[in-house]
């Protein structure tokens, strides 16, 4: 998942970023609300979950999310918090959150959180995503094609994952590489290509269809429900 | 505690009624007295007017004897009343009392009187009224001398019938008043009461209060007397709620900075539990060893700053030499200077900076503006602490080239918790409040200055020689 984590403590922002990498996810990370307004108000700037501190230097973070839910924008938001008191989460639940954590909070709970809230985004009901033969875990970040296990790396999984989610809608190259890269990260220009290559070699060719001068996508399951 | 009003009023309007009516009382008896004088003799008067009238062809030889005897038996009105068991009893005694007298012939023989009237002249014979002593009574006489018949009309009442009347008169004032008190009180109990509803209303309204209620009390409702008490309690409650107010967000503003540091200490060591090399699980345990550092700097400022509360005041003051405290504070933090590669000086004269205060909270104050300045002063830089010694004052100057601070944000920086935006720097955000509260302490004057080279801060405290001066 590509996170955009909005924190104006270096400790802490940092921290989150660590350990949600090692959930395999993306991070962009900015440290103040206007940051994050201005980045939440460019349409080329696809994000999966926003983490988002109240306490901000600029602009308050219940002001971003605001903004963010008048540009009519329903990206999950999770609110990170230490304001604790009742009125902090109904004013933060009613501006438009989707979840509201205090701090100190445990990295695996935001985790499943966000997993949570990402499988609500999708109208997905089970926990588990299945597409044809193949079943994902975004939990465990498992993947198994007719009961088997098929090692992939984290980026690729997250990358199937993107695209089946989406299955039926062209993904633009510059979506996927979103979801592969933070910002300031080395893109590598063929990395895409070399991640799509192992993902056909080891599920099918027929899996994802390249539409050039675009992107990528997964078809719909003749089977979907 | 004072008395209720409505039972002040209570008294108080009672006697001076008691005292106004008793006034108007006697001053009006005085003038019935006169008027029933007036009246009485007049009756006098036109009664030996009449009976001159009644004898006007009176030649001396016609006998009164029938006339006398009526008198006496049939029409004296005591034994004609005492007959008939009149019911009005009191006019009838009224009655017994009527004007005696007498007629007296030019031979000095008494010719026709009243039953009850003396033999004796009732006056001397000088026409005219007069007051005079006769057996055992005062008399009010009236003598009418007529020349044409030689005969001489008395007409007298006795004074005390007439003070009779007057006495009745008093009592029937005192017994009126007697009646009506109890009303004058009642209403007056009543009135008041109605008059203090509304200071009881807003009693009530005060008592019906949550305590968390510290809204102004509406003071349409309120009488324009009770109106400046009011006013200084709404300004109380204004007041109160502004303290709540500051409390509640300090709090709030404290569990932020103790939260964050947790988070962060809590997130690394989960990081530092998952990494997959030693490098990263150091690199992730330093940074928990730095959140522990800044967690534990803050929690010591706020232990400093909950003792520096501005209800403080200096217990047992004693003479504080700031250069000494200074000199003990760039020692203190030189090594940290030094690190940053920062030019650390101390200007102080000896022996003539001694303020009267606490040495500890001068000591906390000066290591809170130095360790700021060597923070916030990139590598390289310089930190000067300046003593002056004036007459009654001494002078702290702590002067950096750093970034300085926006002179809009100067007011700001006080606040509790207030950081700069932008600045990588990880302070408590309590030092200048602390700084602050130190000063008002010591009743000394504090100010945020560009020093003379246009570059950095100058933080500039002037502090009196004795605060109980000021």
């Amino acid at each position: 998942m590509r996170v955009l984590l909005v924190e104006d403590d270096e400790l802490l922002g940092d921290g989150i970023r660590t350990g949600l990498r090692h959930y395999g996810h993306t991070i962009d990370w900015v440290k103040d609300g206007k940051a994050a307004n201005d980045v939440l108000a460019t349409t080329y700037e696809n994000f999966d979950i926003i983490v988002l501190d109240l306490g901000l230097p600029k602009m308050s973070g219940l002001e971003v999310l605001k903004g963010l839910r008048e540009r009519n924008i329903s990206t999950p938001v999770v609110i990170l918090t230490a304001r604790e008191t009742v009125d902090d989460r109904v004013k933060g639940l009613d501006a438009g959150a989707d979840d509201y954590i205090t701090k100190p909070f445990d990295l695996d709970e935001l985790c499943a959180r966000m997993r949570a809230l990402q499988r609500r985004s999708k109208s997905r009901a089970k926990p588990i995503i299945t597409y044809a033969n193949i079943t994902l875990d975004p939990a465990s970040h498992v993947v198994h094609m007719d009961e088997e296990q098929v090692m992939i790396s984290r980026r690729e999984f997250a990358l199937l994952q993107k695209l089946i989610e989406n299955a039926g809608r062209v993904i633009s190259r510059e979506q996927l590489n979103q979801t592969l890269y933070g910002w300031g990260e080395n893109i590598d220009s063929n990395a895409l290509e070399v991640h799509i290559h192992n993902l056909r070699k080891r599920f099918g060719t027929e899996l994802i269809r390249t539409i050039r001068g675009v992107g990528y996508m997964a078809e719909k399951p003749p089977e979907a429900e | 505690m004072t008395p209720s009003i409505r039972t002040f009023l209570l008294i108080n309007l009672l006697l001076s009624v008691t005292l106004i009516t008793s006034l108007a009382i006697i001053g009006n008896l005085f003038l019935a007295h006169k008027d029933i004088q007036t009246q009485l003799d007049a009756q006098l008067i036109r009664t030996g007017l009449r009976m001159q009238a009644f004898f006007s062809d009176y030649s001396g030889d016609r006998s009164l004897t029938t006339i006398q005897r009526n008198l006496d038996t049939k029409m004296n009105p005591a034994v004609v009343l005492r007959k008939s068991n009149a019911p009005e009893s009191k006019a009838a005694k009224e009655a017994e009392n009527t004007l005696e007298f007498q007629i007296w012939n030019k031979d000095g023989k008494l010719i026709l009187h009243s039953s009850r009237a003396p033999k004796i002249p009732l006056s001397n014979g000088k026409t005219g009224l007069s007051t005079l002593w006769l057996g055992g009574h005062s008399w009010r006489v009236n003598t009418v001398y007529d020349a044409e018949n030689n005969l001489t009309y008395m007409v007298a009442e006795r004074s005390n019938y007439r003070q009779q009347l007057e006495n009745q008169l008093t009592q029937d004032s005192i017994f009126i008043m007697l009646v009506t008190y109890p009303f004058l009180g009642f209403l007056i109990w009543v009135i008041v009461g109605r008059g203090l509803d509304t200071l009881k209303r807003v009693a009530r309204e005060v008592r019906h209060r949550a305590p968390s209620n510290l809204k102004p009390v509406d003071l349409e409702s309120v009488p324009s007397e009770i109106e400046p008490l009011v006013t200084e309690l709404n300004s109380l409650f204004q007041r109160l709620q502004e303290a709540f107010h500051r409390e509640k967000r300090f709090t709030a503003d404290a569990a932020h900075e103790l939260k964050t540091p947790l988070a962060a200490l809590s997130t690394q060591t989960q990081v530092a539990l998952r990494a997959e090399t030693p490098e990263a699980r150091n690199q992730s345990l330093l940074k928990v060893l730095a959140g522990v550092n800044r967690s534990t700097h803050v929690v010591q400022q706020l232990l400093t700053l909950s003792r520096m509360v501005p209800e403080a005041t200096i217990n047992e003051p004693t003479q504080v030499d700031i250069s000494r405290q200074a000199g003990d504070v760039a020692a203190l933090l030189a090594p940290e200077a030094i690190a940053k590669n920062i030019d650390l000086e101390l200007i102080a004269p000896e022996g003539k900076s001694q303020i009267l205060g606490n040495a500890t909270s001068i000591n906390i104050l000066i290591r809170n503006l130095v360790d700021n300045a060597i923070r916030y002063t990139h590598e390289g830089g310089t930190v000067k602490i300046d003593i002056r010694a004036n007459k009654d004052t001494v002078e702290l100057h702590v002067i950096d080239n750093g970034p300085g601070i926006p002179a809009d944000l100067r007011e700001r920086v006080f606040e509790r918790f207030f950081r700069m935006i932008g600045n990588q720097t990880t302070g408590s955000g309590l030092g200048l409040g602390i700084v602050q509260q130190i000063a008002q302490l010591h009743h000394a004057e504090i100010s945020l200055k560009t020093p003379k080279e246009s570059v950095g801060l100058e933080v500039e405290i002037i502090f009196p020689k004795d605060f109980n001066k000021v």
